[in-house]
Formats: C-alpha cells, sequence, structure tokens
C-alpha cells in the first residue's frame, strides 16, 4: 500500500472490499448532501433536517475508522438527542421570518469563492499528493478502551470538557435571559 | 571607558535633566497660576544657575566627555544611561538652560489660560533639550529626540494662534516622520558594533561606502528637517507663526541647534567617508537656503514669518560652516549657532512684546511703534543689527568665521576661485536688507502709521527679560575667544579624527572616494 | 508539587469563577459586591502567577498527562500579562457597571472562564488540549460580546464572532487531523520528533496542518485577510469585554502561535516569507481602516490590527533556538497597558448605554478633566510609539529583533506605519486639547475606574524605564 492507490488497483465491484466502498462512498454523499442542505434551507427546520442526515453520515465514518462505539454515540447524542433539542427550540420559539441582508457586496461572492476554491484544491493536490500510509491499528474502538484512554491520558482534556459544558450553559442562560431581565 | 571623563561628586548632568522634570511634578498639586510661575521661574533659574557650574568646572584641555555619569538601564540590549559634555554641546547645554528662565517670563502675562499645564510642558520640554545634548547612548538620545515633540506639539496646539492645529500637526508629523530612518540607521549602527548603543563606539569605525552613504541619507533627512534646511524648512514658518512668544523662542533658539548638534556629533564622527561624498550637495542646499530664507523674509509682512525665514538663512550659514569641514568653520558654526540662539530668540521676545500691545504681527499694524515706545525699539535696533551681522554684534564674528572657512574650503576644492563663498555674501546682504526693513517699519513706518498712543513702553519685567541677551550680544561680538576656547580643543580633536580617518580609506580605496 | 503549582492559576481562576457563582447565591451578595470580588479574584491569580513563575520549565504531569502542558518563562509571563489584563477589565467592568445594566455575576465569571482557557492556551502543549483550551476562551468570550441580544450591534457582532470563529475551530481541527496524519501524534514534542528526522517540507500532511492551524490563529489574531470582523465585533461588544478581547485574547494566541512555531525551526522557516507578506498587509490594512473611522472604539479595534501586524514582525524574526519571547512578551504588555488604559478610561467617560464613543464626544475633554486627557494622551502615545512611553520600547524591541533575524525591510515598514498610525492618534489628542468642550462630562462617581487608569498610565513608563519583562 505504499503507492498512491488509483482507480486501476481498485478491488472488484462485488467483492466484500468493493461493497465496503461503495457504502463509504454513500456515507460521503449523506454526509455532504445533509451539509449542503443545512447550509441552504431557508427554513430552520428544514435546515436541521439537514443537519440529522449529515450527523447520521457521520456516523457511518465513525463505524469506517473502526469505532463502532463512537458511531453508535453520534446517532445517540448527535442525532437523537441535540438535534431533538434544537427542535424542541425553534418549535417553541417564535417565527421570524423578516430576512434582512445587507446589500451584496460585488466583490466578495467571487472572492471569497475564489479562496474558497484555492482552498479546496490545495487540500485535494495535498490528499493526492501525499503517500498515505495506513496506521497500525492500535485499538478495537470498545468503550473500555475509550474509557481508559480518556481517563489517562486525556484525563486533563477530559476534565476541561466539563469547564467547557459550564460555559455553555452559562453563555445560553445569559443570552437566553438576556431580553426579559436587567 | 577612554571616551568619558567622570567627575567624582555631584552628578551635575542628571540635576540638570531631572531638576525640570522634579519642577514639573511639584507643579502638579498648586492651583494658583501665579503660584505657578513663580515655581517654574525658580526651578529654570535654579537650573540655570546650575549649569554655570559646568562652566567653572570643564576642562578645556581634553576633548573627552565631561561630567561624565554612566549606569546600566536596559542590561538585554546594552543599552545605558550614559550622558556627559564635550566642548561641542557645552555651549549648547549652557545656552539651553540660560534661555528658560526668560521663556517663562517671556510668558508671565502673554499667556493667562492654563498657566499651569503651560509651565508643566516649559519644564518638559527643558528635560528633553538638555537630555538630547548630553545624551551618550543611542537610545538615550533618540527617546529624548522624539519626546522633545510631545510639549512642543502642545505648546504650539494649545495656547497657538488661530492656525495652531495645523501648525501643530504639521509640526509634529513633519518631524516624526524625518525621524523614521534615524532609528533604523541607529539599530543598524548598533547591530555592527556588536550591539552597544554608546555613541563614541560607532565613531571612525569601518562600515563601507554604500552603507555609509544610507545611514548619512538616515541622519540628513532627520537632522535637515530639524534645522531645517532648504527643501525641509516649510513646517518651520507654520509652527513659528502660530506658536506662543516662548514656544517660538524654544523652537529658534533651542530646537533648530539639534538638527545641526546632529551632523556635527553624529554625521561627522560616524560616516565621514559619506560626508565628505555629499558635502557638496549639502554645501549647495545650504546656500539654497541662505539666499531662498532672504529673498523669501524680505516680502514677509507678518514680522514672526520675517524672522522665521530669516532662521532658514542663519542656520544655512550654520551648515554651510560645518560642511566646509575646516576648524574655522566649524567653530564659527558652533558660534554662530549660540548667537542665532540669542539674537533669534530676543527677536522672538520682541515680537511677543509687541503682539501683547497690538495683538497682532503685522508689520503696517506695528509701523512707527518707535515714537511711544522707545525702549522696547532701542533693543528691537541692537537685536536687528546682531541679527544682519554688523560688526561688533555676535553674529558678525560667527558669519565671519563661517566665511573665513568656506574661503579656505574654496581654496581647496574649487583652486582659487571662492565659488562657494561668492554665492553665500549674497545672503549677508539680504539679511542686512530685510532686517533694516523691519527695523525701519517698526521705528518709523510711514505717514500713515496707526494711532499707536495707547501703548505702554516696556516694563520692568520685560526689560529684565531682554537685557541679558542684549548683554551677550556684545560679549561676543566683542569677545569671542573665551568662548571659542570652551569648543576649541573638541573641534581639533573632531578634525585630526576626521582627517586620519579620510587619510587611511583613501589609503585603503585609492581614487574610489570623491 | 512543581505540578500542582503550575496549574495553580489555572485552578485559581477555575475554581474562582465557580466560587464566585456559589457566593453569589446569597441574596445579601449584591452588584457592588460581586464586582469587588471579581477584581479580588483576578488579583489574586494575579499573584498565584507571579509566585508560580519563579518555578522554572517544565511538563507538569507529564507522567499522567502524557506532556500535554508544558510551562517556560514565556508562558508565565504571558500568563501574567492575561491576569493583569483581566484584573483591569475587571476594573473597567465596575465602572461599566455603575452606568450599564448587565449580567455582573455571570459577566465576571464568563471572564474568570476565559482567563482560564486563555492561560491553558498559553500552556497547551499539544494539539487536542489547544483545541479545548481554545474553546473554553471562545465560549465565555462569545457569551460576553453577545450578552445583550435586544441591541442590533451586540446581535451582529456575536453573530459575526460565532460564526467565523466557529470556521477558524473546524479550520484548526481539519489542521490536526493532518499533523495527526503526518506525525502519528498531537503531541508537540512528538511532532518536533517527527520534523527533525523527515523533515519538513517532505511532509505534505504536515505541511498542510500547519497550514490550517496557523490560519485559525491568524484569524483570532486579526491578521489581513482575516481581519475584516474585528471592527465590527469590538465596536458591538461591551467597552470592557473590547478591552479584555483586544488585549488578553491577542496575547493567548500571540502565545499560541508562538509556541507552534517553536516546534521546529523548519516549521517556521517554510511559513517566514508568507508571515512577513502577512505582517506587512496587516499593518497596512489596519492603518487605513483605522484612518476612516470616527468611532473610537471602532478606531482602537482597528489600530489593534496594526499591532497585531507588529507582533507577526515579531514572529517573523523569531529565532527557535534562541527564543525567549522577550521581545513579543513586551510589546503585548505595553500594548495591553495602553489599550486597557483607553478602555478603563473610557468605561466611565463613556456614560450611560456607552454614549460617547465617537470622536466628535471627546472635544475639550482636556479642560474638564484634565487627568482623564492626560492619561488617554499618553496611552495613546504609547500606542502611537513615541519614546518614552512603553509602546516605543516594544517597537524598538521588535524592529532590533527584526534586525538580529535580518530583516531589515521589515523593520523600516514597520516604522513607517506607526508614523501613519500617529495620524488617527494625534486626531483625539487634537479634540481633546485643542477644542473647547461642549460636554460637561459628567460620570458616576465611586468607580475604580479612574484609579485603574492612572495606574496604568504610570506603568507605561514604569515598563518603559524598567522594562522587568525582558
Amino acid at each position: 500500500m505504499n503507492s498512491p492507490a488509483s482507480f486501476m488497483d481498485a478491488p472488484a465491484l462485488f467483492s466484500a472490499d468493493g461493497l465496503l466502498g461503495i457504502i463509504f462512498l454513500i456515507m460521503i454523499a449523506v454526509t455532504l448532501t445533509g451539509g449542503f442542505i443545512a447550509a441552504t434551507a431557508e427554513r430552520l427546520v428544514r435546515a436541521l433536517a439537514g443537519i440529522v442526515i449529515c450527523f447520521t453520515g457521520v456516523a457511518g465514518f465513525y463505524y469506517f475508522l473502526n469505532s463502532p462505539f463512537m458511531a453508535m454515540m453520534q446517532i445517540l447524542i448527535y442525532v437523537g438527542a441535540i438535534c431533538i433539542t434544537i427542535s424542541f427550540a425553534i418549535m417553541l420559539a417564535a417565527p421570524e421570518r423578516t430576512r434582512k441582508t445587507g446589500p451584496a457586496n460585488l466583490l466578495s461572492g467571487p472572492l471569497g469563492f475564489i479562496i474558497a476554491a484555492l482552498v479546496f484544491g490545495g487540500m485535494c493536490a495535498l490528499a493526492l499528493r501525499t503517500q498515505w500510509e495506513p496506521f497500525a491499528k492500535s485499538a478495537t474502538g470498545t468503550v473500555r478502551e475509550i474509557g481508559i484512554e480518556l481517563l489517562t491520558n486525556h484525563s486533563m482534556v477530559f476534565e476541561l470538557i466539563s469547564l467547557v459544558l459550564l460555559i455553555a450553559i452559562i453563555g445560553a442562560i445569559v443570552i437566553a435571559r438576556g431580553g426579559r431581565t436587567g | 571607558m577612554e571616551h568619558l571623563l567622570i567627575n567624582p561628586g555631584f552628578p551635575l548632568l542628571s540635576t540638570l535633566i531631572f531638576l525640570p522634570l522634579a519642577g514639573a511634578f511639584l507643579l502638579l498639586p498648586f492651583k494658583n497660576d501665579d503660584t505657578c510661575r513663580y515655581i517654574s521661574l525658580g526651578v529654570t533659574a535654579l537650573v540655570a544657575l546650575i549649569s554655570l557650574l559646568l562652566i567653572a568646572g570643564f576642562d578645556t584641555t581634553t576633548a573627552r566627555f565631561q561630567f561624565a555619569e554612566t549606569r546600566p538601564w536596559i542590561e538585554t540590549l546594552n543599552i545605558n544611561y550614559t550622558i556627559g559634555v564635550d566642548g561641542i554641546s557645552l555651549l549648547l547645554v549652557v545656552m539651553t538652560t540660560l534661555i528658560m528662565p526668560f521663556c517663562v517670563l517671556a510668558s508671565w502675562s502673554y499667556i493667562k489660560v492654563r498657566v499651569k499645564p503651560f509651565m508643566i510642558c516649559l519644564l518638559v520640554m527643558e528635560t528633553a533639550m538638555v537630555g538630547v545634548f548630553v545624551a551618550l547612548d543611542f537610545v538615550l538620545f533618540y527617546i529624548l529626540w522624539e519626546a522633545m515633540l510631545i510639549p512642543m506639539y502642545l505648546l504650539i496646539g494649545i495656547w497657538g494662534g488661530p492656525r495652531r492645529i495645523y501648525a501643530s500637526v504639521k509640526f509634529f508629523l513633519y518631524t516624526l516622520g524625518g525621524s523614521i530612518l534615524l532609528l533604523v540607521a541607529i539599530i543598524w549602527l548598533a547591530k555592527t558594533n556588536n550591539f552597544s548603543f554608546f555613541i563614541p563606539d560607532m565613531m571612525w569605525q569601518d562600515y563601507g561606502f554604500r552603507a555609509q552613504i544610507l545611514v548619512f541619507i538616515a541622519f540628513f533627512l532627520a537632522f535637515a528637517i530639524k534645522v531645517p534646511m532648504f527643501p525641509f524648512h516649510t513646517w518651520l514658518p507654520a509652527a513659528h507663526v502660530e506658536a506662543p512668544t516662548a514656544g517660538s523662542v524654544i523652537l529658534a533658539s533651542i530646537l533648530l541647534k539639534m538638527g545641526t548638534y546632529g551632523f556635527l556629533r553624529f554625521a561627522l564622527p560616524i560616516v565621514p567617508d559619506a560626508t565628505v561624498a555629499l558635502m557638496p550637495y549639502v554645501l549647495w542646499l545650504s546656500i539654497a537656503g541662505i539666499i531662498y530664507g532672504g529673498f523669501t523674509a524680505l516680502a514677509q509682512q507678518d514680522m514672526k514669518k520675517l524672522i522665521a525665514y530669516s532662521s532658514v538663512g542663519h542656520m544655512g550659514f550654520v551648515t554651510l560652516g560645518i560642511f566646509v569641514l575646516n576648524k574655522q568653520g566649524i567653530e564659527g558654526a558652533i558660534l554662530q549657532m549660540i548667537n542665532h540662539g540669542i539674537t533669534t530668540g530676543a527677536l522672538f521676545l520682541c515680537v511677543g512684546m509687541i503682539y501683547e500691545r497690538t495683538h497682532s504681527r503685522e508689520l503696517s499694524v506695528s509701523a512707527g511703534v518707535g515714537k511711544y515706545m522707545p525702549v522696547f525699539v532701542t533693543f528691537l535696533a541692537f537685536f536687528s543689527l546682531s541679527s544682519l551681522g554688523f560688526p561688533g554684534t555676535n553674529s558678525f564674528v560667527g558669519e565671519f568665521m563661517i566665511l573665513a572657512g568656506t574661503f579656505k574650503y574654496d581654496g581647496v576644492m574649487h583652486g582659487n576661485f571662492p565659488y562657494l563663498a561668492l554665492a553665500a555674501i549674497p545672503g549677508a546682504v539680504l539679511a542686512a536688507a530685510y532686517m533694516l526693513r523691519l527695523l525701519q517699519k517698526v521705528v518709523w513706518g510711514g505717514t500713515n502709521n496707526p494711532d499707536q498712543s495707547y501703548l505702554a513702553d516696556l516694563n520692568w519685567r520685560e526689560i529684565v527679560t531682554l537685557a541679558p541677551f542684549l548683554l551677550f550680544v556684545f560679549w561676543i561680538g566683542l569677545g569671542a575667544q573665551p568662548f571659542i576656547d570652551y569648543m576649541d580643543t573638541s573641534v581639533t580633536v573632531l578634525l585630526d579624527n576626521f582627517n586620519a580617518h579620510r587619510a587611511q580609506a583613501i589609503a585603503l580605496a585609492g581614487e574610489l572616494l570623491p | 508539587m512543581q505540578d500542582l503549582m503550575a496549574i495553580l492559576p489555572l485552578v485559581a481562576t477555575g475554581a474562582g469563577a465557580i466560587l464566585l457563582m456559589l457566593a453569589a447565591a446569597f441574596e445579601s451578595f449584591r452588584k457592588e459586591g460581586i464586582s469587588i470580588m471579581g477584581i479580588g479574584l483576578f488579583a489574586f491569580a494575579f499573584f498565584v502567577q507571579l509566585a508560580v513563575a519563579n518555578s522554572g520549565s517544565f511538563a507538569p504531569y507529564s507522567g499522567v498527562l502524557n506532556g500535554m502542558l508544558a510551562t517556560s518563562t514565556f508562558t508565565k509571563v504571558a500568563g501574567l500579562i492575561i491576569l493583569a489584563c483581566g484584573f483591569f477589565s475587571a476594573i473597567a467592568a465596575q465602572a461599566y457597571f455603575t452606568q450599564n445594566k448587565g449580567f455582573v455575576l455571570e459577566f465576571y465569571c464568563l471572564m474568570l472562564f476565559a482567563a482560564c482557557g486563555m492561560l491553558l492556551l498559553t500552556m497547551a502543549a499539544e494539539l487536542i488540549t489547544l483545541f479545548i483550551a481554545l474553546e473554553i476562551m471562545s465560549l465565555a468570550i462569545y457569551a460576553l460580546v453577545g450578552y445583550d441580544r435586544k441591541s442590533v450591534r451586540r446581535s451582529e457582532a456575536v453573530l459575526k464572532y460565532l460564526m467565523l470563529g466557529a470556521f477558524a475551530g473546524a479550520f484548526y481541527i481539519m489542521g490536526t487531523v493532518f499533523i495527526y496524519a503526518g506525525a502519528k501524534s498531537t503531541s508537540f514534542r512528538v511532532i518536533t520528533d517527527v520534523i527533525a528526522t523527515t523533515g519538513f517540507l517532505s511532509n505534505p500532511p504536515l505541511v498542510g496542518g500547519a497550514f490550517l492551524i496557523l490560519f485559525a490563529f491568524l484569524f483570532k489574531a486579526a491578521a489581513f485577510p482575516f481581519h475584516a470582523w474585528v471592527v465590527d465585533v469590538y465596536d458591538g461588544a461591551p467597552l470592557p469585554v473590547t478591552g479584555f478581547m483586544a488585549t488578553a485574547v491577542k496575547t493567548a494566541v500571540f502565545a499560541v502561535l508562538a509556541n507552534f512555531l517553536m516546534i521546529s525551526s523548519d516549521l517556521q522557516a517554510a511559513w517566514v516569507d508568507y508571515l512577513f507578506y502577512i505582517a506587512v498587509f496587516t499593518m497596512f490594512a489596519g492603518n487605513l481602516i483605522a484612518i476612516a473611522q470616527n468611532n473610537l472604539k471602532r478606531m482602537l479595534a482597528a489600530s489593534g490590527i496594526v499591532h497585531s501586524g507588529y507582533l507577526i514582525i515579531a514572529l517573523v524574526a523569531i529565532q527557535a533556538k534562541t527564543f525567549t519571547g522577550g521581545a513579543m512578551l513586551f510589546y503585548l504588555a505595553a500594548y495591553a497597558l495602553a489599550t486597557l488604559g483607553i478602555f478603563a478610561a473610557l468605561s466611565y467617560l463613556a456614560g450611560e448605554e456607552e454614549r460617547r464613543v465617537s470622536f466628535d464626544d471627546f472635544k475639550g475633554l482636556a479642560r474638564v478633566r484634565p487627568y482623564s486627557a492626560a492619561c488617554i494622551s499618553i496611552f495613546l502615545l504609547s500606542m502611537a510609539g513615541i519614546p518614552p512611553t512603553a509602546g516605543f520600547m516594544g517597537k524598538f524591541y521588535i524592529i532590533a529583533s527584526a534586525f538580529q533575524a535580518g530583516h531589515v525591510s521589515l523593520a523600516i515598514l514597520g516604522i513607517v506605519s506607526s508614523i501613519l498610525s500617529m495620524w488617527y492618534y494625534l486626531r483625539l489628542i487634537v479634540l481633546m486639547y485643542f477644542r473647547e468642550p461642549e460636554d460637561r462630562f459628567e460620570v458616576a462617581e465611586m468607580t475604580l475606574a479612574p484609579l485603574g487608569t492612572i495606574i496604568l498610565a504610570i506603568c507605561v513608563f514604569a515598563i518603559s524605564f524598567y522594562p522587568v519583562v525582558l
């Protein structure tokens, strides 16, 4: 696997590897489509649906990265909990249909596109030029391993995430309460 | 430290620097305007008296820096607080401290609002000005050089005339812009000298011709704007016209000298080869300044502008004297710096006194005040004569020495025909023309003089302000030798080193260098 | 014990914030008390950091935490600057809240949490820790910027900052992934070793990863071309928060940039050329924007861009082997003093609802409030780099370091830019001193901000003459 993969030495379509490959491609398509819907939808609920699709696709990636646990959690937490909470928020909030955008800057659109294209091109070039070496499979991605990792090597980060959550809660309260009391 | 002569005992120079600053802080709690005036006068007078100790203790037989002090300041970058005086800076320091009390006196009734901040600005100015002349560490020098701008900017901007904002901002940006490259040059020089910012360490080194030219250009921009030399002079009339009297006096007497002092202290010893190479251009710019200043002064209706443009001409003489690079020239130039400080400072004081009475600087408004203010016009007459270089007054000696130096330079460079000196002489004639025009107008005026019967002649405070200037006009005019003695050794050593360095450079580079 | 010492300031800020929340549960503990306690906690954390600053450099808990944090003199001094920024911002906030409504308690809590995140940022020696630290800081700052949902300007500010910040975060994650792909580790130490063996440019994932991570932090540092958000966000945020963002966030971000570039001299060498141009463009773009502003806050925001430019000069001049960060830290300290000073002064001068923020509002201030005007002038002159203020010394060190690294042209451009910047700094001084007042500048009494302003003004000179940071 030292030379870059090309279409010529790809596995046959109906072998096990080939089917997996197709599923992988489907996951990519699901993720991208979901992201696209979320970014372009005009109604919030549709955007939320896009996010759900996107997250599901991401869960697929985790599965391919040998982390079935993570994949499950992704679906459970992000799709199941977070997106549902967001949908509650959308339902409870007063609908505001005002769409006001400033006058579009003639330069910014094309300029942004060019820069984005350059970055994308750069990333593509990087991906194609590099001689990727697969890592040795270091773990099976079980709950146990993740737990051990989180409480040893990454215990600092693990602790700090609680701080992030605390700040997020305070921030949410502050911004949400903003209109009512002072 | 071979360059420093550390006199044991009292740190005189530090006292001169920090006493005015301490005075500024002393003023802070006081609310009464008169108290502030008296305290400032006391502090500046005390500083002036202390500076006389410098004169008394100065050793005229050595060219080393005397009364030197050095203590570490920023050790990581090898920046030290090093100060000292030699023959070149001594008279300038003493002139600065002596003029300051008279600036306070001149502002006594001229400044009516916000007296305390005004006095604080004056005192901070004094700290910075003395510091610039005695600093021997390039960073210290640069800091004080730039720090000086702020109080001057405030002096013009707060207490100035109608167009004060334009004038102050122009002054600030012009002089600040001029020093951009100076800082770069300083750091480059320090870097090439193992990060030593000690000024004497940088002198008489071999930097290479190209580097010298670049450093010279950086110096030239900073100093020529300060002097100001001919094409860089446009900030000066604006600043002079709008500044209050004390501001004009400080500007003319002291600030302008920093440019020429910079040339002497830095350009000659640090980049001698570039100095020689670019000398002709600087000389012709000086001539241009002399002639241009003269003609422009001739056309002015505003007395302050007239004197401001005359300054451009006089300072042209000073740069001329410096860059002919011989003993008469340089000694004449230093003496002329002092003379210009005395004479032009006094002239600005005179204009300020008239302005306080008529509230106008127009020549036509002041025409014929001689009838009602005889004492005043007597002073004005002497100072005008001094300004045009009348024999017996101080400027005559200075200009004579400079012209003698110029003839000598012509003898060396132009065979026997004195191009340069002949070009400079019309300047002296022009000076006579515009100063006599001023004098004639103010003393006698014409047939249609405005009514000036309400004018009161000078009061005692004003006479006390002007009299010492008159004393020096004649003292230097009739007995300049003692003054020259103070600078003689330093100038001689400077020129000896210069010639030695040149000889070495020519020996190394052959005919390459001009 | 050293391990504990190293993270003690972190604990002090984080636990302090929680303590503040608990204390505020008592009814009798109201606005004033919270302010004082917030200020006190910052002061306490500062002294803890000061005590820690003498304990040498090492990686705390390297046995347990796998070298996720590392301390050096550089990080400790950066931490000191951050906590001092927090202290003075808290003082400014106290004055601000006597004249404006707001969530006092949450405000101080979030400030403390943000400071905690910044301290972590300076110490982080591993990319995931770095990311969490970044998020702790950013989240707290988002909330601080946008706490007033009703205000359109504030909502605009927080939305812009949040969106762009999220993008920067995403780029950062992407960069981390690439670096992990290239070095098989996220630890700085391992990355250093990998670069030493394989080289930097011959390892494309590392190049791409470093590019994306620099991208993310240059965004936070408001460097060209990622500077456009700054003016609106700084303008929309409450005054003390703007001051805090402009100083503490900048300190933390530049500490990270320096730490990251120091991973390897190869890595730095590869980006120096680009950083060179970024520095130049940042300075001049900032100047152009600042010259066009009529609002003091927006002008200060734009001048913040210019100062980022100078700091990038310091980044360019980093020499990995001999790096002490002295020049950069000194500049950050000098800049922080001046900026905090102005914001402290503004926080009481601006009055209710930030009434006075445009240039014209400060006409004739020197006549009514001479000491405030003098202090503001000192701060402006320091920002402009006029001797003998700290700002000049900061510029001097940066230019000297650029010289040492052989970037003479950068040094010259830096000075040219500082002359340009005089234009808009002088404008305020002209208005304050040379015009007649039209306003009586009534402000709330009994605030600490004027005192803080004067202390800062004195510090501007003090650290200029005694540059202890170096």
